[in-house]
């Protein structure tokens, strides 16, 4: 049973800024994971802000920063965009969520301020430094996304905030991107553990601009910045990809009884995903010989 | 706390009064008596409750009957042109994809969206669209089978 709390849904940002500061507030955006908790009990709110209603937090375009993503945007129109297209990991990365359905309905806001460690459209925001436009009504603040991702289910959202969208750097001519992720079942499922990679052409051959994020290995979706650095503006060999990955995984420890994975199939499967992605993107060779 | 809705579903407008408790799927069934859309888990995951909502096909279990508000809504029963069959229910009985028949509302709203959405799916685009629906009794092939003959009767 849901709970027949107060709702409301109001028209217009100053509005739902006064809501949200009330005591017992929760946000409803594409409710795929709102009302599961409802009724699962695992959320008790006094009044849902339905904030379905408000434009500013729509549609995807092109601004002078990059691309523009509203936080309202679903999932599914999000992927199937022109505009991000380009951005390869969170196209996989937001495609792998859930089903068809539900990809209609969950909100690329929602994935992220649901704070989940395996939130699958984060990795791939995180590769291309992806900000976040945090509005209340004192102003808005715009932060990069990676810094607000506090721990399970934590976001640096305080009483009154709300994230109006994301700006993704444009992507560079050449760079390419990819997601893949480890479930339990083909079916719907959540990560178990997942990797994006980014790499800049011709970054896998001379010089490397090799950016990574792991998701549900760690507290947070996160980059593996020491592994990146360790890559930087090197030429990509065998002996320093796996420094790179062993500096990493010092920075990953999955915590033990998770129902997808252990700790050390987590670990392994980082490892082999992070190669797995530079070999496909370098057309088949993961490094020159 | 009682909301005023305007929903329209299959075509007939509905002015009614509900709890914010009540989901989309109580609503079709209980209050509309469209009990063609099932309830399955209640949890998003088996997709028995999978209605087109505004164009989409999404899980009414996992939608406020107040959310809906403004809403165009086709279910199962909205599929049939008074006697005649949608081209999908048709290859639906001619492959047998219909067994118990719980699953079937919901697989052949999902087909629907699709053809409405692709006329000229890939396989990939096919697998997409079952893809988040649970059968208990086919085995899928003739679901899919009877949703690719669908698409070659529509083209």
């Amino acid at each position: 049973m849901i709970p027949n709390v107060e709702y409301i849904k109001p028209k217009t940002l100053e509005e739902t800024f006064l809501l949200l500061e009330k005591e017992g507030s929760v946000a409803l955006a594409g409710g795929t994971d709102v009302v599961v908790n409802l009724r699962e009990e695992k959320l008790h709110p006094q009044l849902l802000v339905d904030i379905k209603g408000l434009k500013e937090l729509k549609g995807i375009k092109e601004i002078p920063e990059g691309i523009w993503i509203g936080a309202l945007e679903p999932v599914q129109k999000a992927v199937e965009h022109p505009l991000i297209a380009p951005y390869t990991a969170l196209v996989e990365g937001g495609g792998s969520i859930g089903c068809l359905e539900i990809r209609y309905r969950a909100t690329i806001g929602g994935n992220i301020c649901n704070g989940s460690p395996s939130a699958d459209s984060v990795p791939g925001l995180l590769l291309y430094d992806a900000k976040a436009v945090i509005a209340s009504k004192i102003g808005e603040r715009t932060v990069s996304l990676e810094s607000i991702l506090l721990g399970p289910g934590k976001v640096d959202l305080k009483k009154g905030e709300i994230l109006k969208g994301v700006i993704l750097p444009k992507a560079k001519e050449g760079s390419k991107s990819k997601y893949y992720r480890r479930t339990r079942v083909k079916g719907m499922d959540l990560s178990g553990v997942s990797v994006a990679v980014y790499a800049e052409s011709p970054g896998i051959e001379g010089k490397s601009d090799i950016r990574i994020a792991l998701g549900a290995v760690m507290p947070t979706v996160a980059r593996g910045r020491k592994g990146e650095a360790i890559l930087a503006g090197k030429k990509l060999t065998d002996e320093l990809l796996e420094e790179a990955i062993n500096e990493i995984l010092k920075d990953v420890n999955p915590r033990k009884g998770s129902l997808r994975a252990e700790p050390e199939y987590k670990k392994k499967m980082v490892a082999v995903l992070i190669k797995q992605a530079l070999f496909e993107m370098n057309g088949g060779v993961l490094c020159e010989a | 706390m009682k909301h005023s809705i305007k929903v329209k579903i299959n075509g007939q407008l509905y002015l009614e009064e509900v709890e914010t408790g009540m989901t989309l799927l109580q609503f079709i069934r209980d209050k509309v008596g469209y009990t063609g859309t099932k309830i399955g888990c209640e949890n998003g995951e088996c997709g028995a409750c999978t209605v087109i909502m505004d164009g989409d096909p999404v899980r009414a279990c996992l939608i406020l009957a107040v959310e809906a508000d403004g809403a165009d809504i086709t279910t199962v029963e909205g599929l049939s042109e008074k006697d005649k069959l949608h081209p999908l229910q048709q290859s639906f009985i001619e492959t047998g994809a219909a067994q118990c028949g719980f699953c079937t509302p919901g697989m052949l709203m999902a087909g629907k969206a699709l053809l409405d959405k692709k006329p000229n799916p890939s396989d990939k685009d096919i697998m997409d669209a079952l893809g988040g629906h649970l059968c208990r009794c086919t085995g899928y092939k003739s679901i899919s089978k009877a949703v690719e003959i669908a698409i070659e009767k529509t083209k």
